[in-house]
């Protein structure tokens, strides 16, 4: 049995978010799923990719944009996968492309792949992959974990696969606080001895400022926020605190006592949604697949009626000097914010923030008077419908407002927010009034305004830093 | 392009070997040190220092002389144990010994121009070291 039981019939993207050799790549391989099955394949291939994209962190768009899913077809001459008959099971052994089989290791639960076959596979369909998941058509549960993950379609298969690329693409350890179950009398699991984990979901640690989570925790929450009173049994407590509270839970990693998880529950505890911290360690993983924030265009005031059924914004600017060398009068860069998106808006609940770059006042010579790139810490982008054509992450007032020049390109490497003006950026002109203004760019956050610092390029390569305003988005 | 080395090890019970290097065009994911499939890069200050690993698996990339290059942890990768899920919702896992585990695990690591070696190292008590491979050992899966 191997790859004489079926045939590789190529490969479809199916979430595309730009070129696969820039991007996180998962690759879903089908096992056991006849040539009559491929609409079946194709029908569980798009319910997984629904599926994850709707979690959090996966649904943001920034994650989503550093992600592609990659199908590849492989048909088998039979359906599903061995089940031996040593381990309960039927003792089929279906003819199959990756010889996928229960009873691996003597339990009856882990289905394992060929993982030489596999890989060979994703070498010749997708050799930048950096995770993949061999799916058996099966609706036995089993499954198990690693690079090549092995998963069949019942029950709640997505979910529980999410939890493995938990483990094997994001580093993330097991939360709940038991090995061989809470119900098991196991003996070994009281307290955990051992020294700090360098996974970045459990610890030993639950001191408020120097746990790893610190910047996750309100100072409303205890901390420990709970104990467990008998290290012999798993914490029988209900949560204390609201749902999705972080702070330091103890009972994780296998132990009753000794170790903290950041949450009550969590995908890597029970199967529910993330908690904010293995959230922010997957965006941090998927942080180096850059993202490009898509760009539109929109005229003022219509832009306005985002946030206000009025079209009429209170705002708020700052405007601090911008002095360049060789270079006489003083340009600005202007930080704008105006009231959270009124109810019933696209906007709703998002804070508005502007930027604009003005040299009118800079007279100088050329290349050196420009400024060529500004960039700030903006943290998550709201993406919103600006101009009816989707969702897009910044906007550029074109119409209607001041300025002329516009980004050459927006970009987000983790938090840092650049908006490059190109060649020759934003000029200085020959006398006074001569120079030019950028038009304002516009971006919404979920979180309010706080005072920072941004920083610009020059034309001569010098850096300066100025006061601005941005979301006060949580930090590491 | 991006440059990234796929090192290929399988193993039997606790012997380990690699038997493919291949160069791969593609970007390494970031993260926290010690992330499970991630890599560590060193400060070239911080190459020969020791790594701030505790218990475990780490590959190392040595350069010629010997010398560690870069570094990186490895969570478990000998599957000697599967999670299991019971019908339990509350406590959805459990996990189980498996009995003469065998596979393969798979890391990627920069491809650093003095890059000539790759260690395998297992902390305990103390670090041993389970194998050195030239790299470029091992053809499967492309090469390097």
């Amino acid at each position: 049995m191997g790859t004489g039981d079926g045939t590789v019939l190529g490969t479809t993207l199916l979430h595309n978010s730009g070129p696969t050799a820039s991007r996180w790549n998962l690759v879903l391989l089908s096992e056991g799923y006849r040539s009559t099955e491929m609409t079946q394949w194709h029908t569980d291939a798009q319910f997984f990719v629904s599926q994850l994209l709707a979690m959090p962190p996966f649904n943001e768009p920034a994650v989503q944009s550093r992600i592609n899913i990659h199908r590849v077809d492989v048909t088998s001459t039979d359906s599903g996968a061995d089940d031996p008959a040593s381990c309960g099971g039927t003792g089929a052994t279906p003819k199959t492309y990756f010889d996928a089989t229960y009873c691996a290791g003597g339990l009856a639960r882990l289905l394992t792949a060929d993982t030489a076959i596999a890989q060979g596979v994703l070498s010749a369909q997708v050799p930048a992959w950096h995770q993949a998941i061999v799916v058996v058509n099966s609706a036995k549960y089993g499954g198990s974990g690693g690079a090549v993950a092995v998963t069949s379609t019942s029950g709640n298969w997505v979910t529980v696969a999410a939890h493995e690329l938990g483990h094997s693409a994001f580093g993330l350890a097991d939360e709940y606080e038991s090995w061989a179950g809470c119900e098991s009398g196991e003996t070994g699991q009281n307290s955990y001895s051992g020294t700090e984990p360098t996974a970045p979901n459990v610890t030993l640690d639950s001191g408020r400022t120097t746990i790893k989570w610190a910047p996750l925790v309100q100072a409303a929450t205890a901390m420990p926020t709970t104990r467990n009173a008998n290290c012999a049994v798993c914490d029988p407590q209900p949560n204390p605190v609201a749902a999705g509270t972080i702070g330091a839970f103890e009972g994780a990693g296998y132990y009753h006592c000794g170790l903290f998880r950041p949450a009550f529950n969590c995908m890597m505890r029970n199967l529910t949604p993330f908690c904010a911290v293995c959230q922010r360690t997957i965006r941090r993983t998927l942080n180096p697949f850059e993202w490009a924030p898509r760009v539109v265009d929109v005229r003022a005031p219509d832009i306005n009626f985002v946030f206000d059924p009025s079209g009429t914004l209170v705002v708020n600017d700052i405007a601090p000097a911008i002095q360049l060398a060789g270079a006489t009068g003083s340009g600005f860069l202007q930080s704008r914010l105006a009231p959270r998106g009124v109810a019933g808006t696209i906007g709703a609940g998002k804070y508005p923030y502007e930027y604009r770059v003005s040299m009118t006042e800079v007279s100088g010579p050329l290349p050196a008077s420009a400024v060529r790139t500004l960039s700030l810490d903006f943290g998550p982008i709201a993406r919103l419908n600006y101009d009816g054509t989707g969702g897009s992450d910044v906007y550029v007032v074109t119409q209607g407002g001041l300025g002329t020049v516009r980004p050459a390109s927006v970009t987000q490497q983790g938090d840092r927010l650049t908006i490059d003006f190109g060649t020759p950026g934003v000029p200085a002109g020959t006398g006074p009034g001569g120079g030019q203004t950028s038009f304002f760019i516009g971006l919404a956050s979920d979180h309010p305004p706080r005072d920072t610092t941004a920083r610009i390029t020059d034309g001569a390569g010098n850096t300066h830093t100025l006061a601005a305003r941005a979301p006060a988005f949580p930090t590491p | 392009m991006s440059g990234a080395i796929r090192l290929t090890f399988e193993y039997r019970g606790h012997h380990i070997e690699l038997v493919a290097s291949e160069r791969v065009d593609l970007v390494l994911p970031g993260g926290p040190g010690g992330q499970q499939g991630l890599s560590v890069g060193l400060a070239p200050a911080r190459a020969a220092a020791q790594p701030d690993i505790a218990i475990g698996y780490r590959v190392d990339i040595l350069n010629a002389r010997g010398q560690r290059i870069h570094s990186r942890p490895l969570d478990n990768p000998i599957k000697d144990e599967a999670e299991v899920v019971s019908s339990d919702p509350d406590r959805p896992f459990t996990n189980q010994p498996v009995s003469q585990p065998k596979g393969r695990f798979f890391v990627l690591v920069p491809a650093l121009a003095e890059a000539k070696e790759v260690a395998l190292l297992r902390t305990t008590v103390r670090t041993q070291t389970i194998g050195r491979f030239p790299l470029g050992h091992g053809t499967e899966g492309g090469g390097s």
